[in-house]
């Protein structure tokens, strides 16, 4: 798949350890319905795989299990794909400030 | 947390969006995040419905990614609503093409396993036989001798080369004393074939000459059926033809010789080759195989193995005069037999496929035109034509589907109905089984089936004239392209038919004239049964004359037995025994070989096989060693070389290179028999009195009052009376051996003939299918012409007449192309044209009273229609 910033922003923040959908919402300042659908998508090409929190964990916190995401190998391999570009431009100069005329 | 039963009835109602496989987890997912939002809300309650907001994307991206999914699912549903609806229609077809697909299945099993499969041994397409020919002859593959074997060591196309010579032993030393085939083997064979004992070792070069340890190795089946399995046998001995052997290594399952060696692997024996043996250059009693070099192909192997053989010509003209060399890869000469029946069978399920297509597209057409309104409908709601297409598509390839299940069934059931008919001719190394390679083979057949079906079906479908299918009686350009496309349908399986019944004709009648071929003998009541005298008990030739008296005495004095007899080589028994031989006074021109089939019979043999004598006398029993040595000659034989003379008196003698035996004196000349085979004529046979030569193995011929199989006990308690320890085999009836001579051709014609019945049932059926569609087309029209006073006879006679022409259109494509493909066929005929013109007729008739047989019930249908009904329907 080909991959969006959305889809980039959510997968670095899947690969921080925000593991469940609002955590990465918070964290990207992205809406829902850019997450959940970019969620989807990487789901589906095999780049993140979910799963149910233990009950246990829920039940102590008294709230129903939430689904938690994890990023795959593919998905690591895909993300440092898509941030080659943008970490190639921390070595340009600053443009410099045109002169005054 | 006010705001908390909004936003979890907003995802309620979203949810329905959902596909319904996921929806119970993507609902649980938001509920549990809401829930969990609302409980430890810090960006105010606005912020849990803000957020549900977001359900309506996700459920939409959902959505499409499971649509393409869903329309395909739900195609599969219409297909599968579609088909049970209509269970007739469903079986109809089913049936039609389980028929087809079921016995290609079938036979490809045979095909892939006999033709495709590569034989079980190390890189099988570099190996290959060499044989020595004599083209002046017709022999083209004569076995090598050890000189000329020895002296292709040399060739530099050959990376190992190897030499079997294929024998039968007895096996004593328990209660049941047993006959098996088995070979010397030089201790090159197996590495060459890359084959090697599972446990134990293989044979060392040491042992290739004689004088080394005597040692055996034993096939997996010897050893599990005699042996019990026991891996302590190693190392013990056994007694093989009355002498102790070691026991070196047992083969693996199911490992066999190639080509016409196939069998005889029950016993592996060193070559074991004396220095005298091993210099022979007369004896042609050796099986050579080779393993070309890296490098090299079959074709440069062969030119540098035909100049060494020319060269060895001009070096011993007494021994290669008139000798050339052959050479076969190894998979070529394995189905050397059997490959032109194969091609020819696998061509005739062929066409019975094409056939089954051909009816079920008829079938699919008729019905896509009577769901004309449903899918002008259909469009007029908006499908889309790749809609449609996808539909009509899912629909055939369900059918096509169902079909190849049905058919897998059908051709397990035809395989286990076909491999008897095989059995004499497959080699004998070869499984045949359904397995997954038929599986695949039968799967992917199904589905470019269903793939075709459907694109026929949608090229019927709706045009660009769906107003007039709207109309309650359209008769329109489609359902003339319809009936046009039946129409070729239907001639083209008359002719498909029409070809297959012509070549199983003409296999009929070959099977016919084969069975009527006079073999010169009487053949019924005659039981036969091989024996070899083995062991040093039998190694003096008094020793073995004695036993046969006795024997042949002890049987002519058994309750139910009219006459024995016995001779080294039966007829119908595979080998020929060909010797070369000098008559007396005729010019021996340089290079020459007078090859003439030597037989050892005992007196009675003339009289049990009941050959009639011709000239002179037959044997008695004064005719033994001490007498002169005489022989009795056939017709073939007198009038070759004595053409205008009386061979009585004349003489001949056995040459066997340089040497040459005693002259040998024409006491009789007997009918000619067949020997090799129904369809093969006489040749030049000479008969010399048992006595006189007393060979090691023969054939007993026991000529019975009453069924001869039944006489077999008696035969078996008169030898073991004689000697305990002197094993029975290959115990058949002479009319067994004559029926498994032409086994081949038989089978082939039965499943032509199969096939063939088949494929003229279905074209029977279209036939129907199309005439009744076209009456029920006319019934208005019909009824007009009655009304204007037709007669009800010409409306019947219209109606057979139009399937008659159809059916002779057919037949006469037909019959030219089975004409045009005849020599396909051609080289399994016997005495048969492929023109043969008896046959040809016969077909057409058959197939043109078939066409009437099928027109009947429409023309009667037609005939009776009541003028007013049908034009009130109007």
């Amino acid at each position: 798949m080909r991959i969006t910033l959305a889809a980039a922003l959510v997968l670095q923040a899947i690969a921080r350890g925000h593991r469940h959908g609002f955590d990465i919402v918070d964290v990207t300042g992205y809406p829902t319905g850019t997450v959940y659908p970019a969620l989807r998508r990487l789901e589906q090409a095999g780049y993140v795989r979910s799963e149910w929190e233990r009950e246990r964990v829920a039940s102590r916190e008294a709230r129903p299990q939430r689904r938690y995401y994890a990023i795959t190998a593919a998905g690591t391999r895909a993300l440092n794909g898509a941030l080659e570009p943008i970490r190639s431009l921390d070595g340009l100069r600053p443009l410099a400030p045109k002169p005054a005329r | 947390m006010r705001r908390l039963p909004t936003a979890l009835g907003v995802i309620r109602l979203v949810s329905r969006l959902v596909p319904r496989w996921r929806r119970g987890e993507w609902e649980r997912e938001w509920r549990a995040e809401l829930h969990a939002q609302a409980h430890d809300d810090t960006g105010g309650e606005s912020t849990v419905l803000a957020r549900s907001a977001g359900a309506f994307a996700d459920a939409l991206s959902l959505r499409s990614q499971a649509m393409y999914l869903d329309l395909w699912l739900g195609d599969v549903r219409f297909a599968w609503r579609a088909v049970a609806r209509r269970p007739a229609f469903t079986a109809l077809v089913v049936l039609t093409l389980a028929l087809g697909i079921g016995v290609n299945s079938a036979v490809f099993a045979l095909v892939d396993a006999v033709l495709l499969r590569p034989l079980p041994y190390r890189e099988p397409s570099r190996l290959a036989f060499v044989w020595q020919t004599l083209p002046e002859h017709n022999v083209f593959d004569l076995e090598a001798t050890p000189f000329d074997y020895d002296a292709w060591h040399q060739l530099r196309s050959f990376a190992q080369i190897g030499l079997v010579a294929s024998d039968a032993f007895t096996l004593t030393g328990n209660d049941n004393p047993e006959r098996v085939r088995g070979a010397r083997v030089t201790a090159s064979v197996m590495p060459l074939l890359g084959i090697a004992p599972r446990i134990g070792r293989a044979f060392s070069a040491d042992e290739d000459a004689i004088g080394a340890e005597r040692v055996v190795i034993l096939s997996d089946g010897l050893w599990r059926r005699r042996y019990g399995a026991d891996a302590s046998i190693l190392g013990s001995s056994i007694q093989v033809n009355g002498a102790p052997r070691a026991v070196v290594g047992v083969m693996p399952r199911a490992t066999a010789l190639p080509g016409p060696l196939a069998g005889d692997d029950d016993l592996w024996l060193p070559a074991e080759m004396s220095s005298e043996e091993r210099t022979n250059d007369t004896s042609h009693n050796y099986t050579v195989l080779a393993r070309l070099a890296d490098g090299t192909t079959a074709a440069q192997a062969s030119a540098e193995l035909e100049a060494f053989a020319a060269r060895m010509t001009a070096e011993h003209p007494a021994t290669h005069r008139g000798l050339g060399v052959r050479l076969v890869p190894l998979a070529e000469q394995a189905v050397v037999t059997i490959r032109p029946t194969l091609l020819v069978i696998a061509g005739g399920v062929a066409m019975l496929l094409l056939v089954a297509c051909a009816n079920a597209s008829t079938l699919l057409i008729a019905r896509a035109s009577n769901r004309r309104q449903e899918l002008a409908v259909r469009t007029a709601l908006g499908a889309t034509r790749s809609r449609l297409l996808s539909l009509a598509i899912t629909e055939c390839l369900f059918l096509a589907i169902l079909g190849g299940l049905a058919g897998l069934v059908l051709g397990s059931w035809a395989l286990r109905g076909l491999l008897p008919l095989f059995t004499d001719t497959l080699p004998e190394s070869i499984a045949v089984d359904v397995d997954a390679r038929v599986a695949l083979f039968t799967a992917m057949l199904s589905a470019t089936l269903g793939l075709v079906f459907g694109a026929v079906v949608a090229a019927h479908g709706p045009d660009d004239h769906l107003s007039d299918s709207l109309k309650t009686s359209g008769r329109t350009t489609t359902a003339h392209r319809a009936a046009r496309a039946r129409t070729t349908l239907v001639v083209a399986q008359v002719a498909l038919a029409v070809v297959l019944l012509s070549a199983a004709g003409l296999m009929l009648s070959s099977v016919v004239k084969l069975s009527h071929v006079g073999t010169g003998f009487a053949a019924d009541h005659v039981l036969t049964t091989r024996l070899a005298l083995s062991g040093s008990n039998y190694s003096a030739a008094p020793a073995r004359v004695a036993f046969v008296s006795s024997l042949l005495e002890r049987l002519g004095a058994a309750p139910g037995v009219q006459d024995a007899a016995l001779t080294s080589t039966i007829p119908f028994g595979g080998t020929r025994g060909a010797n070369g031989i000098e008559v007396e006074g005729r010019p021996k021109s340089p290079g020459e070989i007078l090859i003439v089939d030597q037989r050892h019979v005992s007196p009675g043999y003339f009289q049990t096989m009941k050959i009639p004598l011709l000239r002179g006398r037959t044997f008695t029993t004064a005719d033994d060693s001490r007498a002169e040595p005489v022989v009795v000659i056939n017709r073939d034989m007198a009038n070759r070389y004595w053409p205008n003379a009386d061979p009585i008196d004349k003489r001949v003698r056995l040459t066997a290179g340089d040497d040459s035996g005693p002259w040998i004196r024409i006491v009789g000349v007997v009918e000619d028999v067949r020997h090799i085979s129904l369809s093969r004529g006489a040749v030049p046979e000479m008969y010399r009195p048992y006595t006189q030569a007393p060979v090691a193995t023969f054939t007993l011929v026991v000529r019975t009052a009453s069924e001869p199989a039944a006489i077999a006990p008696v035969v078996r308690s008169n030898v073991q009376a004689v000697d305990p320890d002197l094993p029975l085999y290959d115990v058949r009836t002479m009319n067994d051996r004559i029926a498994a001579s032409f086994a081949q051709t038989r089978g082939t014609m039965l499943l032509l003939l199969a096939t063939a019945a088949l494929a003229a049932a279905l074209a029977g059926v279209a036939i129907y299918g199309s005439i009744w569609y076209s009456v029920s087309q006319r019934l208005p029209e019909i009824g007009i012409r009655l009304a204007l006073g037709a007669t009800r006879a010409s409306v019947f006679g219209q109606v057979l007449g139009n399937a008659v022409w159809l059916t002779a259109v057919g037949a006469a494509i037909g019959t030219a192309a089975s004409i045009a493909a005849g020599r396909l066929i051609a080289g399994l005929l016997f005495d048969t044209a492929t023109t043969d013109p008896a046959t040809h007729v016969t077909v057409v008739g058959a197939v043109l009273a078939l066409a009437v047989a099928a027109s009947v019930v429409p023309a009667r249908r037609a005939m009776s229609v009541d003028p007013i009904t049908a034009l009130r329907a109007e």
